[in-house]
């Protein structure tokens, strides 16, 4: 009996040991599912304050969508300008590429200038370097659907005097059932 | 200081002291009543070991977080030593230390909590690292009564007593892309010894004049530790102030009769 009662004590100890051994260590990663987001040089970056609208402007037949996003001192804005266009809330789907007239994207940040904090473009995005992509259009409830990607580029002077041009990459853009504002005059 | 487990644990002994009573009283009729009558001297009183699993109830168990009582906790080890005095016929006074082991958040927990937390603070992204393992001892003590039936005994027992806690799990948050908390914050792990109730029925097979084989249930509750963080700066969606604990413990052993 003794010795049954002496193996019960050490199997206790044993599995004591054991249990408080097992310890893991677990990551559970999740990005923002907002509607509106993009990769700002490799950081997911979704905007909090969004303005998404269409104008459509009788005077010259033109039809503009207008979509900025800001958030932490960051915002990127973008504008697409059909001609010849109709006045109805929807909008022609496809692949826009940044011509710097019609169809136009900044990347900007807010910066102190004479006092107050402005947005200023960080850089320049030159024609060819971006594209806006509209994939759907629900014209009934307002939402607009599609993708972009772009860099923009500039230039600074570093520590020893040297002309560097830095490059900041918007990869992975996304609007997703974004809702929008139509107005026309 | 816990007003539930408070009343709980006075509603057993209540109980305990009624069913007390009502035996006492009962056993004193048939006393009076049976002229012939032997006095029936106490069971054997016993001690062994037992282990098993530990099953998480209610909220504990639960993976929610937007439920701020969910604990994660999961099925997992547990064994400890159990034993009774009786003093008087099948009345006694039993015992119990165990330790439980109810697991550790999983690869799923810590997704979903990123993904709330992601939400809840407007995050670009989070990163959710777990880690530590609910590990907690509990000693309770309480009135038993003992049905015997041929070769087996029926063991019913309320108690009360400590749940001391070792380690509960840990975990720390980074929030990309908020403002007011910048710096990972952690949800602490507990370690603290708090009030504590229970319920047993164990069911022993006589093996032999002072060996039982033994299948216990045991039900354990407790209001559970306080749960603190560190560098929260801004406290938004789950915000968990203190740990439940809710279980049964399904177990087998061996008992000896002293």
């Amino acid at each position: 009996m003794n010795k049954l009662r002496l193996f019960t004590f050490l199997l206790l100890a044993g599995l004591f040991t054991i249990q408080s051994c097992k310890k893991d260590t677990f990551v559970g990663t999740s990005y923002t599912t907002k509607p509106f987001q993009a990769n700002i040089n490799n950081a997911v970056w979704a905007p909090d304050t969004v303005s998404n609208t269409i104008f459509y402007n009788s005077a010259n037949g033109t039809k503009t969508f207008a979509l900025t996003g800001t958030k932490d001192q960051k915002q990127i804005n973008m504008t697409v300008i059909l001609s010849n266009a109709s006045n109805t809330p929807g909008f022609t789907t496809g692949s826009y590429t940044v011509d710097g007239t019609s169809v136009l994207i900044n990347y900007n940040t807010q910066v102190l200038q004479n006092g107050q904090y402005v947005f200023l473009p960080h850089g320049t995005v030159s024609p060819g370097s971006g594209i806006i992509t509209v994939s759907s259009v629900d014209s009934v409830k307002k939402q607009i659907t599609g993708t972009f990607n772009f860099y923009s580029r500039s230039t600074g002077v570093d520590s020893t005097g040297n002309t560097v041009i830095y490059i900041d990459n918007i990869l992975g853009g996304e609007f997703t059932n974004l809702p929008y504002t139509f107005t026309s005059n | 200081m816990y007003p539930n487990n408070i009343k709980r644990i006075l509603t057993v002994l209540i109980v305990a002291f009624f069913v007390f009573n009502a035996i006492g009283a009962h056993a004193q009729t048939e006393t009076q009543t049976q002229t012939q009558t032997q006095t029936q001297p106490p069971l054997t009183s016993y001690f062994g070991f037992f282990g098993g699993v530990s099953n998480p109830l209610s909220d504990f168990k639960k993976a929610d977080y937007y439920n701020n009582k969910a604990g994660f906790a999961k099925k997992g080890l547990t064994y400890g030593l159990d034993g009774t005095w009786y003093f008087y016929k099948n009345l006694g006074l039993g015992g119990s230390i165990t330790y439980q082991d109810n697991g550790e958040l999983s690869q799923t927990n810590a997704d979903s909590l990123s993904a709330g937390y992601t939400n809840s603070y407007s995050a670009d992204y989070s990163n959710v690292t777990t880690s530590k393992r609910y590990q907690t001892v509990n000693i309770l003590l309480g009135p038993q009564y003992t049905f015997t039936k041929g070769k087996f005994l029926l063991d019913l027992r309320a108690s009360a007593g400590i749940l001391k806690t070792y380690s509960s799990p840990e975990t720390s948050i980074y929030l990309s892309g908020v403002t007011n908390q910048t710096t990972t914050f952690y949800q602490k792990t507990a370690s603290a010894t708090v009030l504590a109730y229970g319920a047993t029925a164990a069911l022993r097979f006589k093996l032999s004049d002072n060996v039982f084989l033994t299948a216990r249930g045991a039900y354990m509750g407790s209001q559970g530790p306080t749960v603190t963080y560190q560098d929260r700066t801004t406290t938004l969606g789950r915000d968990v102030t203190r740990q439940s604990f809710n279980t049964i413990n399904t177990t087998i052993g061996l008992n000896f009769g002293l």
